[in-house]
């Protein structure tokens, strides 16, 4: 990753890319940097969309106690005209004991006030997206390395194919798989490491069911079945998803956290059975969940190819919330 | 000879046909049948049958109830019978095997070496494979007394069944049931009919009824499921409430079983002891605490299934009086659940006799579905949102 070694005593820095996790993560480089310099620095950290200059003038100003400051601007390409010039009028003349990071997510906007920090010595943080197979590659590869760890060529490839192009799930795969295998890393332990995620991938086929992805849905099935992933587990993943959706959808409140605590479940539990109910009707989901106990059945003994029993049960689902959803649902895929 | 209504006979409950064939192998041994078969519905009192025959045929005087033979075998302490009860879903290998070791001795001192068998229809195929040998050529002091539903291949492989002689068992009438619970257990007599005629012909059921609050309060709310189910939401809750109460009766029925028995396995190991030799025995006993562990577990999937089955026949008995409430014109037919015939009407308006129908077979169909190992929650969802009202 061409990222510029991180430079604590630089008074100025801009992060910059589209890549969000990359910028997280040099975010938290500086931070980590100046508390290693400065245990006691004074950390703020602002978003710049609809932040007043009085509040950026503040924690600007000189500190009457001294001591170091780390300020962090968040997302300037949104900032106002205003916002921008004061940042650039600082850059003129930044105070030793301050280091200011402005975070920009890429694009156009606001490209002046980058310029205009590059042009006053400031150290930049590139954050590209990660678009290609061969950039998660190279990604993946970079991870590893990072966390003390190898990894075969087969075992790289066999984990993006597997992930695809979510930055954090292939960063969390890569610390999980040096954490688990120790240094070095191949196509075994790789697929071994996916058999360990069994309920992650039943739950990640039944999100694509519910949301009536049917060519997504098979295509998980496939990819989990492939990986040894027990049949029971992704038709108890298919019941749950059914069930949590039925029941969000049940009720008459689309309060979060009402739904919460009626249901006692997590509030993100809440929210993610909410997508998944969209598109819905009641009729529909009572139906579905007579698949899912046919299903639950099939996968205990009573088909004679359990495999044919998900599928099955897979495109009854999504054709059911296509003949009794509500309004054109799934009409974007 | 013991008088019908005498001795171990009073245990059966409005079963006049078989105390007579029992009574009459009593009293001609030299026909001695070495294999019998108990069947008859749930609590129609199988188990029961066998233990006083058994007693009869121990007691010198052709089950008195009262002398030592008889009391010890009801007490099940009698050294030669032997009861098998499966802990849990069914009879393994392992415990067929101590079985036909058993059944190879003479008696130790009574009159026949008596093996009981309940719920034969939980053999494994290796168990009833081992049992079947032995009834082929029975030692001549061995008696067999199997005890299963019914007939049907399902419930007793062809092969036992033609090796055996057949005591069919009837559900015991309301009247009868109402007055043991009056005469022996004391039950006020307006208690014991209702429980008697909610219980469905099962005695043991009638007699919980009868005595335990709670078992009442339990019917109840099985009982208020159907009229319940007016939305998603609601049939949701059903299920859960039923799964829910399911699991409370496992937990209240193993807990004190299960941590009694922990403790008195872990005394005979020496767990807790000092002394040399204790860590060498503690580490076999590992396994065998292991062991115990995973048949308490599958006694508590027993029992959770049976309680959750018990509560979908009651269900089913409601659907039915609907059935027939709405078919018959006039004359009183008989229900299921007299206490509840105001529902059943209600749901007959509701429902007729076809969404009846149609009701009843997705209990069926639940039935199966958790015979066959389909998760509890899962399956009674499926269920409920099938017995919905229509709105
Ligand atoms: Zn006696």
């Amino acid at each position: 990753m061409p990222a510029a070694p991180v430079e604590p005593t630089s008074r100025l820095r801009v992060v910059i890319g589209e890549e969000e996790l990359l910028r997280a993560r040099a975010v938290g480089a500086v931070r980590s940097a100046v508390l290693g310099h400065h245990p006691d620095a004074e950390l703020h950290e602002l978003a710049a969309l609809g932040l007043p200059i009085g509040q950026l003038a503040d924690v600007l100003a000189p500190s009457l106690f001294g001591g170091h400051r780390l300020v962090v601007v968040t997302g300037v390409q949104e900032s106002a005209g205003a916002l921008a010039d004061a940042l650039t009028g600082y850059a003129k003349d930044p105070d030793p004991d301050l280091t200011l990071v402005i975070v920009h997510a890429g694009g156009k906007r606001n490209e002046a006030l980058v310029k205009s920090f590059k042009a006053a010595g400031a150290a930049v943080d590139e954050c590209p997206k990660v678009s290609s197979v061969g950039d998660r590659i190279a990604f993946v590869r970079h991870e590893v390395r990072r966390l003390g760890g190898r990894i075969t060529p087969d075992a790289v490839t066999a984990l993006v194919d597997a992930i695809g192009a979510d930055l954090r799930s292939l960063s969390a795969a890569a610390s999980q798989l040096v954490s688990d295998f120790g240094g070095s890393i191949d196509a075994d332990d790789v697929a071994r490491f996916h058999r360990g995620q069994a309920e992650v991938t039943g739950f990640t086929v039944a999100e694509r069911v519910l949301t009536g992805d049917r060519a997504g849905s098979i295509e998980m099935l496939r990819w989990a079945l492939d990986r040894g992933v027990a049949h029971v587990l992704i038709a108890d993943a298919i019941a749950d998803g059914v069930r949590t959706a039925a029941r969000v959808a049940s009720l008459s409140s689309s309060n979060p956290g009402d739904l919460a605590r009626t249901l006692k479940m997590p509030p993100w539990k809440v929210k993610k059975a909410q997508a998944q109910a969209r598109g819905w009707s009641i009729e529909g989901l009572q139906q579905a969940l007579g698949v899912a106990a046919d299903l639950n059945a099939d996968v205990k003994g009573a088909a004679a190819s359990a495999d044919y029993a998900l599928e099955r049960a897979i495109r009854r689902i999504v054709t059911i919330r296509i003949e009794t959803g509500r309004g054109r649902t799934g009409a974007r895929r | 000879m013991v008088a019908p209504t005498e001795g171990v006979w009073t245990q059966l409950v409005g079963q006049p046909a078989v105390v007579a064939d029992l009574r009459a192998a009593i009293a001609d041994p030299a026909a001695m049948t070495h294999a019998w078969l108990f069947t008859g519905p749930p609590g129609s009192g199988r188990s029961v049958a066998a233990r006083a025959f058994a007693a009869a045929l121990q007691c010198p005087a052709g089950g008195d109830g009262t002398c030592h033979e008889c009391r010890t075998v009801l007490a099940g302490t009698h050294a030669d019978v032997h009861v098998v009860v499966p802990d849990g879903l069914s009879i393994g290998a392992e415990e067929a095997r101590g079985l036909i070791r058993v059944a190879g001795r003479a008696p130790s001192g009574g009159r026949w070496q008596v093996l009981v068998v309940e719920d034969a229809d939980r053999m494994t195929e290796s168990a009833s494979n081992a049992i079947l040998k032995m009834i082929e050529e029975p030692p001549p002091r061995t008696v067999f007394l199997l005890c299963a539903p019914s007939l049907h291949p399902d419930d007793v492989p062809v092969t036992i069944r033609s090796r055996c002689r057949v005591i069919g068992l009837r559900t015991p009438p309301v009247e009868a049931i109402a007055d043991v619970l009056v005469h022996r257990d004391g039950v006020d007599p307006a208690l014991a009919a209702w429980s008697a005629a909610a219980s469905g012909g099962h005695v043991g059921r009638a007699r919980r009824l009868a005595r335990d609050e709670d078992a009442r309060l339990a019917r109840k709310a099985v009982l208020d499921v159907p009229l319940r189910l007016v939305s998603l939401a609601a049939c949701l809750d059903a299920a859960d409430d039923l799964v829910g109460s399911a699991k409370e009766e496992t937990e209240a029925a193993t807990e004190a079983l299960d941590g009694s028995e922990t403790e008195a396995l872990k005394a005979s190991l020496g767990v807790g002891a000092r002394g040399p030799g204790v860590v060498a025995a503690t580490r076999g006993g590992a396994g065998q605490l292991k062991e115990l562990e995973r048949r308490q577990k599958s006694r508590a999937t027993r029992i959770g299934r049976d309680s959750l089955d018990r509560a979908l026949v009651d269900l089913a008995g409601l659907y039915r009086d609907a059935l027939v409430l709405d078919a018959a014109a006039g004359a009183p037919p008989q229900l299921n659940h007299p206490d509840r015939r105001a529902d059943a009407e209600e749901l007959a308006r509701r429902i007729g006799a076809e969404g009846a129908l149609r009701r009843i077979d997705a209990i069926l169909a639940c039935r199966h579905s958790l015979e066959r190992n389909v998760k509890p929650q899962v399956a009674l969802e499926a269920l409920t949102v099938a017995l919905r009202l229509p709105s």
